[in-house]
C-alpha cells in the first residue's frame, strides 16, 4: 500500500515538474562549479574527452548569453521539456546560430565556387533500384520466381498493387550478405529467393542508374548546409562578440 | 565651360589607350606562351602577386576563392599573412588544366634579398567567368590546404 502511495505521489510530483517546468533567460550568466563538472562528465562520456574546467565553464556561459538571445528573438521549442537546463542552454545556443546562419543570403558566386572546387565529390554512383518481395516460407517464394522470373510487365503490375517498398541503394553499399547477388545484375531481373532475417526475399531489380555527376542545381541546397556547418564556429564567436558589445 | 570641354577632349585623346599596369613584383617565364585562354587567368593572377608581395590584403583577399572568403574574414585573413614576407618577386613557370574550370599554376618565389628561393603550386578556378585562387588556410607545408 505504502508503495503504491509512494508511486502514485511520484508520478504526480513528476507530472507537475514537467507541467510547471518553463524557460526563461536565465539572470546568471557565471556557471558553476557544480555546472562545470556535471559538463565535463557529460562530455567524457559521449565523447571520452575531458574539457579543462576552465573551458567547460567558459563553454556553459557562451551558451546561456546565447540562449538568452534565442528566447529573445524566438519561442522555446517544444520538444526541450526533458532535457536539462544546461542542455537547454546548450540546444538554444545551436538553435540561435543556426536561425542566424539561415537569415543570410549566400551568393551565387560562393555557392558556385564550393560546387566547383569539390566538382569530384557531387557524384552520384552506380545505384541499384530494386523491390524486396517476401514471402514466409521457400516453397511459395521460389513458385513465385519460377513462374514470374521472365515477366517484368506482371512484376511491375505486382510491386505497384502490393505495394512493394522501393531501394535506391549505391552498388558499393549493398548489404555485405547479398552483395555478390547484385554484381552483375540488370535491369528488369528478378533475383532468386534468398533467406533474409525471417523471410525468404526475391529482389525485384527494376533499374540500375549509371554514376553520374550531379549537377549544380541539384546540390545547391547541400552545399549551402555544409557551408553553414564549417561556418558554425566563426559564427557562434562573432555572434557572441556582437552580444559581448551590447 | 572650358572645364569641361577640356575633360571632353581629354576623353577622346584617351578613350583608345589601355592603361596597362606595371607589375613590379610578377613576371612571366621568358619561355612561356601563354593561351588566349588563359589570358584572363594571367592578368588577375599578376594583379594577385602584386597585392600580395606588396602585402596590401584587402586587395589579394578580393582574389581568393567566394567560398572561402565566407568561411575566412579579412581580419583572419590578415592576421594569417601578417607573417608573410614583403616584396618578394613570383615568376609564373607553367600553367597546368585539370577540367574546365579548374587550372594549377606553377610558380617560383624569390625573396626581396634573393636568398630564398622555391617553387610551389597554386589552385586557380574559373568562377562564372572570374578565375581566382584558392587561398592557403593552413601554415603546414605537407599536401593541399583541404576546405
Amino acid at each position: 500500500m505504502t508503495r503504491i502511495i509512494l508511486y502514485i505521489t511520484l508520478l504526480f510530483v513528476s507530472f507537475s515538474y514537467a507541467v510547471v517546468l518553463e524557460i526563461h533567460p536565465s539572470k546568471e550568466i557565471n556557471a558553476t562549479d557544480m555546472e562545470s563538472e556535471l559538463w565535463i562528465g557529460k562530455v567524457y562520456k559521449e565523447r571520452g574527452i575531458k574539457p579543462t574546467k576552465k573551458a567547460a565553464k567558459k563553454y556553459i556561459q557562451e551558451n546561456r548569453v546565447l540562449a538568452n538571445r534565442y528566447l529573445k528573438e524566438y519561442k522555446v521549442p517544444k520538444n526541450l521539456l526533458i532535457e536539462t537546463e544546461l542542455e537547454i542552454d546548450e540546444i538554444l545556443a545551436r538553435k540561435y546560430i543556426e536561425n542566424t546562419q539561415k537569415r543570410l543570403t549566400l551568393g551565387e558566386d560562393v555557392l558556385k565556387s564550393y560546387y566547383i572546387a569539390h566538382q569530384s565529390e557531387f557524384v552520384r554512383p552506380e545505384t541499384v533500384v530494386y523491390y524486396p518481395i517476401q514471402f514466409d516460407d521457400f516453397k511459395t517464394a521460389y513458385n513465385f520466381y519460377s513462374l514470374h522470373k521472365d515477366d517484368s510487365r506482371f512484376l511491375d503490375d505486382y510491386i505497384r498493387e502490393n505495394g512493394v517498398k522501393r531501394y535506391n541503394v549505391p552498388k558499393d553499399r549493398i548489404y555485405i550478405a547479398i552483395k555478390e547477388m547484385f554484381k552483375d545484375v540488370r535491369p528488369k531481373t528478378l533475383l532468386p529467393p534468398t533467406f533474409l532475417g525471417d523471410k525468404f526475399v526475391l529482389f525485384y531489380v527494376k533499374d540500375l542508374l549509371p554514376k553520374k555527376e550531379l549537377d549544380y542545381k541539384e546540390v545547391k541546397e547541400k552545399i549551402k548546409n555544409r557551408l553553414f556547418k564549417k561556418e558554425f564556429a566563426s559564427r557562434r564567436k562573432k555572434l557572441l562578440e556582437a552580444a559581448k558589445g551590447e | 565651360m572650358n572645364k569641361i570641354l577640356l575633360i571632353l577632349v581629354l576623353i577622346f585623346f584617351f578613350q583608345g589607350c589601355d592603361f596597362k599596369r606595371d607589375f613590379k613584383y610578377v613576371k612571366i617565364s621568358d619561355n612561356k606562351k601563354i593561351k588566349p585562354r588563359f589570358e584572363p587567368l594571367v592578368k588577375r593572377y599578376k594583379e594577385y602577386w602584386e597585392c600580395m608581395s606588396k602585402k596590401d590584403f584587402d586587395c589579394s583577399y578580393r582574389y581568393e576563392m567566394p567560398y572561402q572568403r565566407f568561411l575566412h574574414s579579412l581580419k583572419w585573413y590578415k592576421n594569417f599573412n601578417t607573417p608573410n614576407k614583403k616584396h618578394y618577386m613570383i615568376k609564373l613557370l607553367d600553367i597546368k588544366p585539370v577540367d574546365k574550370y579548374t587550372v594549377v599554376v606553377k610558380s617560383a618565389f624569390v625573396s626581396a634579398d634573393n636568398k630564398v628561393n622555391y617553387m610551389f603550386h597554386d589552385r586557380w578556378y574559373n568562377v562564372n567567368n572570374l578565375w581566382f585562387h584558392k587561398m592557403k588556410v593552413s601554415i603546414l607545408p605537407f599536401g593541399e590546404n583541404v576546405e
